[in-house]
């Protein structure tokens, strides 16, 4: 096992440095220029120059990027463009909301999904699993956006149950926090959740298929026994990778629900960050997501080695 | 700039009354204002209040940052010495009173005595000297007190300016709460972060907690002036994005107050629920053309797309119904020196003909077969170049894009082919400067008519070069160039004068057509039914129209 996890390590670390440098030349092939957004096109020679100088955007490529993968290793993000704040203060404030966000979807998702997927699974064709494919074949053919919308309109505008946008850090009002949390947790996790639904029906109803399912339903053991010994168990490893890898979709799924719900999360820094050419806060975010989907695919794939040796031999 | 520039602030625009405004002429030449009970009735109980605004990207300082976002916090967070009441009338605010002597060329200001700073200092003449070299020596006041040669700290309470000629509009430069807030000389410069970070304010409230990016919590000032005021003790700010989540905020009890969308404006305007506010200030939406070349180097193929082009539709359908029309005047109906030029205000099928009319005799002539028009003996363009071009437009502007696409059937009746584009938001300024394009949808926004002339029309102009590309020509029927025109209009000594030659160079530049300017944009601004006694018009000070506000129960 511990080779394993040394295995997958050693990619690890290179794939981080490959994607840093991806993406530091993606964000310069950029359309616009950050001190043109800043300063207008009224701005003078000497002021744009300095301002060029004071961002080390007059220096080559790879002296920028050289510069600032030093400062990442040493934590230090850089400042943003605009407001000249360090960029690991707005995220010290971002991370929290948007693994709160993250949570309350993953929580819907996990309290929907895997109950339908396993239950609908377990009997392809019957009637539970012909209503869980209807309804999830709804779900998929609603976009984000509309569903965001339509909660919107109902629970905030129409019933005014639940406020359509704000967070309250959880320190400060624990019940307020949870009230601006439900419907962009429900937005967001619904948004996936049929999708999730359907691969736990799919993996679920694939085990029940299984030959030592048939040989444990031959030997006359109970419907309930089969399902924990047999099918969940089976199902659990293969359950694991796609729900980790469903959690980078979660992150870039938060970005839109971030902006309909003013959630102050990692997604609107992003897309700040892109109106305002802001290259250091692209890179910052997009580094960032890419370290927590990588490490979250890590962690799952380990797992998934621990639930399933045969994981470890492939 | 562009549309983040076009929604800037209220700043200097509200300079309809001027001096007559601010208090009668005495018999000895000066006039003279005083405030009588300024500390008001203390109302009920005040709450909290949540607003959604766009994030003050270009800091907090008055004298620097020009855009709305920042001179509407800006306005909650400094006092100026006077300030506009709900009639339009300027009101003493920080001063106490004033008077105007040697042919208004001085202007004595006496500070009110429970004057204070939020961290109890007291504010004296000494800052408020400070407060306005500053504001002079930055880009927000250079014009707008241009004529200010001195300020005198005369006592702790008294202040003096003295002007080098009369003018017509410099208490209404010292009304504006977005700039001519008054700052602490000695926090300011002890504090180089004085601006981006919580620090001792002079307005009704103070700021106490900002989180880029995020939100910002400002507090009552305990020591404003105006004893037992504001009634609101604290304001979160919050900052969004995407104007989409406003209207659903307040109608969700989410928020008390908001910047919504015009369709969102016009829907909550029409349930009659929710009050909406409108907002003056100067903010053209024109066509940005390059009269450098042709097609629109010649004036007559100009005023045929400003004859075409649809200005009731555009409001109607773009702005659902906001804002104001112009047919040639490039200021606001609300503007002191504003002049209704109906130019361009005539039925479709006469616009039309007209058009095609300037256009046969442009050279753009329409082929045998029909369709776009071809050149035809125009001079630098080969014969037969189609009448074809891009039109680009803010990407992330929908009323831009609606603009543009009527502009595009408008055009197609006369055989004009032009071509939305949408553009990249932080590439669109940058393009125009460099001359990239033909023809373009602007948005602009400036502090005042003489801001707006100077930096858009003279040949000097910060924007000059993109955005109307004039050389100073001579005014027909005039005789003076505009740089003339302009720089006398904005020392003229009484607001008669100052509208009389503004009037002349709105009459040139609607027949010249530099751009085409086809209205203003206002923000709307939303409330909860729950804020009560607040009576902000299009020409109140908002911060101060705020500060009497309570919200109930």
């Amino acid at each position: 096992m511990t080779r394993y996890i040394l295995y997958r390590l050693a990619f690890f670390v290179p794939l981080i440095v490959a994607l840093a440098v991806l993406l530091f030349l993606a964000v310069r092939l950029l359309p616009g220029d950050p001190v043109s957004a800043m300063l207008g096109p009224a701005a003078s020679a000497e002021r744009v120059a300095e301002l060029r100088h004071q961002l080390g955007l007059d220096r080559s490529i790879p002296a920028q990027f050289g510069t600032w993968l030093r400062g990442v290793v040493h934590g230090d993000l850089g400042l943003t463009a605009s407001s000249q704040q360090p960029i690991s203060d707005l995220l010290v404030h971002r991370i929290p909301a948007s693994f709160e966000l993250m949570l309350g979807a993953l929580i819907v998702i996990l309290l929907t999904s895997l109950p339908a997927g396993f239950l609908a699974g377990a009997r392809p064709g019957g009637r539970v699993d012909r209503v869980v494919s209807a309804v999830t074949l709804v779900g998929l053919g609603i976009p984000t956006f509309y569903l965001g919308f339509l909660c919107v309109l109902l629970f905030a505008v129409t019933l005014t149950y639940l406020p359509s946008q704000g967070y309250v850090p959880f320190s400060e009002d624990p019940k307020q926090n949870l009230r601006f949390l439900l419907l962009p947790a429900i937005t967001l996790g619904f948004s996936l959740a049929p999708y999730l639904t359907r691969m736990t029906r799919a993996t679920v109803a694939q085990v029940t298929k299984e030959p030592y399912v048939r040989a444990a339903e031959a030997r006359g053991l109970g419907r309930s026994l089969i399902f924990r010994r047999y099918i969940v168990r089976n199902a659990i490893p293969n359950l694991v990778m796609i729900y980790g890898l469903m959690l980078g979709s979660l992150v870039s799924g938060s970005i839109f629900v971030e902006a309909l719900y003013n959630w102050p999360g990692m997604g609107r820094l992003i897309v700040d960050g892109v109106l305002e050419r802001d290259y250091l806060v692209i890179q910052a975010m997009i580094l960032l997501y890419a370290v927590v989907f990588a490490t979250l695919t890590l962690i799952c794939e380990i797992v998934q080695a621990m639930l399933d040796p045969r994981v470890r031999l492939r | 700039m562009g549309r983040a520039r076009l929604v800037k602030g209220l700043l200097l625009s509200s300079a309809a009354f001027g001096l007559l405004a601010s208090g009668a002429w005495a018999k000895d030449g000066s006039t003279a204002q005083s405030s009588k009970g300024v500390a008001g009735p203390k109302l009920m109980a005040s709450g909290n209040l949540t607003t959604l605004q766009t994030e003050p990207d270009q800091g907090l300082d008055p004298a620097k940052a020009a855009d709305s976002a920042s001179g509407q916090m800006i306005g909650f967070l400094t006092e100026p010495l006077v300030s506009w009441n709900q009639k339009g009338v300027i009101v003493p605010a920080l001063a106490q009173s004033w008077k105007i002597t040697k042919a208004g060329r001085v202007y004595t200001f006496k500070l009110q005595p429970s004057a204070r700073f939020s961290n109890g200092r007291a504010i004296t003449a000494a800052d408020v000297k400070f407060s306005l070299e500053r504001l002079k020596r930055g880009a927000n006041g250079k014009a707008s007190l241009a004529s200010v040669t001195s300020i005198t700290a005369v006592d702790a309470s008294t202040v003096r300016l003295n002007l080098s000629v009369q003018s017509s509009s410099l208490i209404e430069a010292l009304a504006n709460p977005y700039i001519a807030g008054i700052v602490p000389k000695k926090e300011v410069l002890a504090n180089k972060k004085y601006f981006s970070k919580p620090s001792p304010t002079s307005g009704p409230w103070t700021l106490t907690d900002y989180q880029a990016k995020s939100h910002a919590t400002l507090t009552a000032n305990p020591y404003y002036w105006r004893k037992g005021f504001p009634n609101i003790k604290k304001i979160t700010y919050t900052f969004i994005d995407d104007q989409s989540v406003a209207a659903p905020a307040i109608e969700s009890g989410s928020a008390d107050m908001a910047s919504v969308g015009y369709a969102d404006a016009q829907r909550m305007r029409q349930q009659g629920k929710y009050p909406i506010y409108e907002t003056d200030q100067i903010a053209e939406i024109f066509w940005g053309l390059d009269t450098t070349k042709p097609p629109f180097s010649d004036k007559r193929v100009r005023q045929a797309v400003a004859y075409q082009f649809d200005r009731r539709a555009r409001q109607a359908n773009c702005w659902f119904g906001t804002g104001a029309l112009s047919f040639g005047a490039v200021l606001r109906p609300y503007d002191p020196n504003y002049v209704n030029i109906t130019t361009y205000d005539v039925a479709r099928a006469a616009a039309k003909t007209k058009a095609e009319q300037l256009l046969d005799a442009a050279g753009w002539k329409v082929p045998s077969g029909g369709g776009t028009r071809v050149s035809q003996g125009v001079a630098g363009v080969a014969d037969g170049t189609p009448l074809k071009f891009d039109v680009p437009y803010e990407g992330h502007w929908t009323a831009a894009s609606c603009s543009t696409q009527l502009l595009q059937q408008n055009l197609k009746e006369i055989g004009f082919d032009a071509t939305p584009v949408k553009y990249d938001d932080a590439a669109f300024w940058t393009d125009a400067g460099a001359g990239k394009f033909t023809m373009y949808h602007g948005g602009f926004g400036a502090s005042s008519a003489a801001d707006l002339y100077v930096n858009n029309f003279t040949s000097t102009g910060a924007y000059t070069s993109i955005m109307t590309h004039l050389k100073n020509p001579v005014v027909e029927g005039d005789g003076r160039t505009v740089d003339q025109l302009i720089a006398a209009a904005v020392k003229a000594p009484t607001a008669a004068d100052r509208k009389r030659l503004f009037g002349i160079l709105e009459q040139w530049q609607a027949d010249y057509l530099p751009w085409i300017v086809v209205g203003h944009q206002f923000g709307q601004t939303a409330t909860s039914p729950k804020l009560k006694n607040y009576f902000a018009t299009p020409r109140t000070d908002f911060p101060r129209a705020l500060v009497t506000a309570y919200m109930s129960k």
